[in-house]
C-alpha cells in the first residue's frame, strides 16, 4: 500500500506518545485503574477524495455511517485504550473508474456499500490542572468493504460490476480540556486527521472482463474536534463530538456520539 | 504482378465501385453538369455559403435584446421609470439579481443601448445577451447536416431531402464529452487515397502515405471514396470549416489500395494491411469487400490484428451475405448500415458475422478539392452505403483506443459491440444477422456508466 509509512507513522503517534509523556502530567487522574467501560458509538463522517493522477471538475466525495461497540480499557488513570468493532456504510459520490473497459462512476444513486468496521483509540493524560487539561489522544478506524455488486445497465448483453472500498483513517492530536464543571468536560480536539484507502472493481461482461484498483485519500489534512463528555452517573458516560477539516474549496466534516458503561 | 495475373484476379478484386457510396455519389457527379436541375445534396451544401467557405452564422447574442442588472435595493418604480426613460420593454426578469431581460426598439443597436443604460447610475451592468453552445457541439457550420452524429430530426440535406429521426444516431456529442481523441492514434485509411490539401483533413494527415495500386509513395486520391471515407472517421473538428470527424483529434495515415476506379486487388489490400499496421496505424478502416475470400487477406488481417491494429471493415451493399474481409469475424467488425430513422436499408448485406451498424444513408463526408469545381461547390458531398457507415466505427475504435491504450484489439472490438444499441429489438431482439448487436452508441462505449442501486 502507498501509504504504509502514514499508517505507521500513525500508530506510532498513537502508541508511543502517550506511553512517554512526562509521569507529572498524570497528576490530574483519577485514582481508578483498570476500569472496563463497554458502549455503542455511532458517527458519520464526510470527506471530499484526492485520486493520484486525477484533476477532476468535481471533486469525489465519500460519506460513511458508522456504528459500532466499544470497548475501553483504564491502563492506568488518565490512560485509556479503547477497540471498536462494528459495521459502516459508505457512500460515494463522483468516482470514476476509467481504467476498465466500460468506465463506471459511483454516484449518489450507486447506493452504500457496506464493511467490517474496526477501530482503535488511545488517550493519555498529559496535565490536568483545576481548570484545564491537555491530552494526547489518536484514533484509528478501518472500514473493511464487503464486496458489492451491481448491474452494468444499457448495455447490449448482461454485464456486472463488483467493487470493494476499504478505507482507514487516522487522527492524532492533544486534546485540550475545560475542567471547571461537574459532570461535564467539553474538549477541543485540534489534530491531524488522513483518510486514505482503496476502491477496488472488477468489470465482467461476457469474455470482456477488467479490474481497477483506485487509492483514494481525503483532500482534508487538519482538523478541529469540538466535543463534551457528559458523566450522568458514575457508571455512565455520554460523548458527543463534531469536526471540521478544512480543505481548498470546502470543508469536511464528521460527528459522533458514543455511551460507555462502566463495569 | 503481371496484367495478366491483375486480369485473373478481377472476380476477386474488391471493388470499392460495388459500394452503395457510389450511387450517391455517381449521382452528385451527374447532378454537377445538370446544375440547376431537381434538388440535390450538392446544391444543399451549395447554398449554405455559396460556394465560398462556410463560417457559423450562428448570432453571436441575441438580436434587440440587453440584459440590464441594477443596484441592489433599486426599487421597482424606479427600474420601471428607468427602463421607460429609455424606451425599452422588460421581457423577463431574474429577481434573484435583480436582472432584466429587455427588448430594445429598433432603432438603436444592442451595444449603442447597453452603453447608453450602463452611464446610468442605477444599472449595475448591462450588456448583450450572449449565446453559450454546448462546448462539445462543434462549430463546424456542416455539423448541422451530420445526423449520423446527432440526429435532432433536422433535414438530412437539401429542402425536400428525408427528416431524420430525433436521436437516430451515434450519440456522438455525448461521447466528446469524454474523449476527442488524441493525435497519438493513428487512423489507417486503406482506400483509394486521400486529398492531401482539403480544408478539412491536410492538418490531419500524418504523411503522404503509401500508394500500392500505383506502387510509389503517394497515396493522393484520384477516386474520391478515400476522402470520403476519412473525413467521417477523422476530419479537422471545431474549426469552423465544413464537418465534424468522430475522431476530432486522431490523425489519417492514407493507404492507396484501390485505383481510380475504386477497384482494389487482393495483393494491393494484403500489402496494405501490413503495410500500415507495420507504420503505425492503431486503427484501419477497410470501406471495400470482396464477395469472395482469401486466406492471404484472412491472414493479413490476423497479422494486423495480432499486431494491435483495430479494423473495421464494410459489410458490403448487395442486400447478400457479408462481403470479405468483413467476414473474417475473428479479426474485424464488420460493419452494416442505419438510416436517418434507425432502420437498416435493404442493401445493407447481412451475416451472423455482422458485429454493428452505423448510419450509412446520406452521410456527409469531404471531397477532394481538385474533384470538385469550387466555384459552384463546397468540397463535401452525401454517400450512402456501408463504406460510409464504416468510418464512424473506426473514428469510435480510435476513441477508445487514445482513451484507454492498455485494452486489447478484442476488448475494443466488444466494448464496441457490447455499447450498440439494439435499434431494430422490435423485429429482432438481442444479436442479430441485419445490425449485429446494434447501432454503435460512442456514449455508452466512452462515457463513465453510472451505477445505481
Amino acid at each position: 500500500m502507498k501509504n504504509r509509512p502514514l499508517l505507521h507513522l500513525a500508530l506510532f503517534l498513537i502508541v508511543i506518545l502517550p506511553l512517554s509523556s512526562p509521569a507529572g502530567s498524570q497528576t490530574g487522574s483519577g485514582p481508578d485503574g483498570g476500569r472496563f467501560r463497554a458502549g455503542l458509538s455511532l458517527g458519520y463522517l464526510s470527506r471530499a477524495l484526492g485520486v493520484d493522477g486525477e484533476e477532476p471538475a468535481v471533486l469525489p466525495e465519500m460519506t460513511s455511517l458508522l456504528a459500532g461497540l466499544v470497548l475501553e480499557y483504564e491502563l492506568q488513570p488518565g490512560f485509556t485504550l479503547a477497540a471498536e468493532v462494528g459495521y459502516s456504510s459508505s457512500q460515494f459520490k463522483n468516482l470514476a473508474f476509467r481504467r476498465l473497459p466500460f468506465s463506471l462512476e459511483i454516484d449518489a444513486d450507486s447506493g452504500s456499500t457496506g464493511g467490517l468496521l474496526l477501530g482503535a483509540q488511545v488517550e493519555k493524560s498529559l496535565f490536568a490542572g483545576a481548570s484545564f487539561g491537555v491530552d494526547i489522544r489518536g484514533d484509528f478506524l478501518a472500514s473493511l468493504g464487503f464486496s458489492k455488486e451491481w448491474p452494468l445497465p444499457g448495455l447490449a448483453v448482461k454485464g456486472t460490476a463488483k467493487g470493494k472500498p476499504t478505507w482507514m483513517k487516522a487522527s492524532v492530536g492533544p486534546v485540550l480540556t475545560y475542567l471547571g464543571w461537574k459532570g461535564v468536560t467539553p474538549f477541543l480536539y485540534p489534530c491531524f486527521d488522513y483518510l486514505w484507502g482503496t476502491f477496488k472493481f472488477e468489470e465482467t461482461i461476457e469474455d470482456l472482463t477488467g479490474n481497477e484498483a483506485k487509492d483514494i485519500k481525503s483532500k482534508s489534512q487538519f482538523g478541529i474536534g469540538l466535543g463534551a463528555d457528559l458523566a450522568a452517573s458514575p457508571s455512565l458516560r455520554f460523548r458527543a463530538e463534531g469536526g471540521i477539516y478544512p480543505r481548498s474549496g470546502g470543508t469536511d466534516f464528521s460527528i459522533s456520539v458514543q455511551t460507555l458503561w462502566a463495569f | 504482378m503481371t496484367a495478366g495475373n491483375r486480369k485473373g484476379m478481377v472476380v476477386a478484386a474488391l471493388v470499392i465501385g460495388l459500394f452503395a457510396y457510389g450511387h450517391t455519389n455517381q449521382k452528385t457527379r451527374g447532378e454537377r453538369g445538370r446544375k440547376q436541375t431537381a434538388p440535390s445534396a450538392r446544391r444543399e451544401i451549395r447554398s449554405l455559403g455559396g460556394g465560398l467557405p462556410l463560417r457559423s452564422g450562428e448570432p453571436r447574442f441575441a438580436a434587440g435584446q440587453v440584459l440590464v442588472r441594477f443596484q441592489p435595493g433599486t426599487s421597482d418604480p424606479l427600474i420601471e421609470a428607468t427602463l421607460a426613460q429609455y424606451g425599452v420593454t422588460a421581457i423577463k426578469r431574474i429577481p434573484h439579481l435583480n436582472l432584466y431581460q429587455v427588448e430594445i426598439p429598433a432603432s438603436a443597436s444592442v451595444e449603442e443601448m447597453a452603453y447608453a443604460l450602463r452611464r446610468n447610475p442605477d444599472v449595475l451592468s448591462a450588456g448583450p445577451n450572449y449565446a453559450a453552445r454546448i462546448t462539445v457541439t462543434p462549430n463546424d457550420p456542416l455539423f448541422r447536416y451530420q445526423y449520423a452524429l446527432s440526429n435532432t430530426g433536422q433535414d438530412i440535406g437539401a429542402p425536400g431531402s428525408p427528416t431524420g429521426k430525433p436521436k437516430a444516431d451515434i450519440k456522438a456529442t455525448a461521447g466528446w464529452e469524454e474523449s476527442e481523441g488524441t493525435a497519438d492514434t493513428i487512423i489507417a485509411i486503406l482506400d483509394t487515397g486521400v486529398d492531401f490539401d482539403h480544408p478539412d483533413l491536410k492538418n490531419k494527415i500524418v504523411s503522404r502515405g503509401h500508394d500500392f495500386a500505383n506502387n510509389d509513395n503517394d497515396a493522393t486520391d484520384d477516386n474520391g471514396h478515400g476522402t470520403f471515407v476519412a473525413g467521417i472517421a477523422a476530419a479537422e473538428t471545431n474549426n469552423d470549416e465544413g464537418i465534424a470527424g468522430v475522431a476530432w483529434n486522431c490523425r489519417i495515415l492514407p493507404v492507396k489500395v484501390a485505383d481510380a476506379e475504386g477497384v482494389a486487388w487482393f495483393d494491393d489490400v494484403i500489402d496494405g494491411i501490413l503495410w500500415a499496421a507495420d507504420n503505425g496505424a492503431d486503427v484501419i478502416n477497410l470501406s471495400l469487400g470482396s464477395d469472395t475470400g482469401d486466406d492471404s487477406l484472412r491472414d493479413a488481417l490476423a497479422y494486423a490484428h495480432d499486431k494491435g491494429v483495430v479494423i473495421a471493415a464494410a459489410a458490403g451493399n448487395d442486400g447478400t451475405a457479408v462481403f470479405y474481409p468483413a467476414a473474417y469475424d475473428a479479426y474485424c467488425l464488420a460493419v452494416a448500415a442505419t438510416d436517418y430513422n434507425d432502420e437498416r436499408p435493404s442493401w445493407s448485406c447481412f451475416g451472423p458475422q455482422v458485429d454493428v451498424a452505423a448510419p450509412g444513408d446520406w452521410v456527409l463526408g469531404t471531397y477532394p478539392t481538385y474533384l470538385t469545381d469550387l466555384s459552384q461547390y463546397l468540397p463535401y458531398a452525401f454517400g450512402t452505403g456501408t463504406s460510409a457507415s464504416t468510418p464512424h466505427v473506426t473514428g469510435l475504435a480510435a476513441l477508445i483506443k487514445g482513451l484507454k491504450p492498455w485494452l486489447t484489439v478484442d476488448d475494443i472490438m466488444n466494448v464496441i459491440r457490447f455499447s450498440s444499441d439494439d435499434v431494430n429489438s422490435g423485429s429482432y431482439s438481442g444479436k442479430d444477422d441485419y445490425i449485429g448487436d446494434g447501432l454503435i452508441n460512442m456514449e455508452k462505449a466512452l462515457v463513465p456508466i453510472k451505477l445505481s442501486k
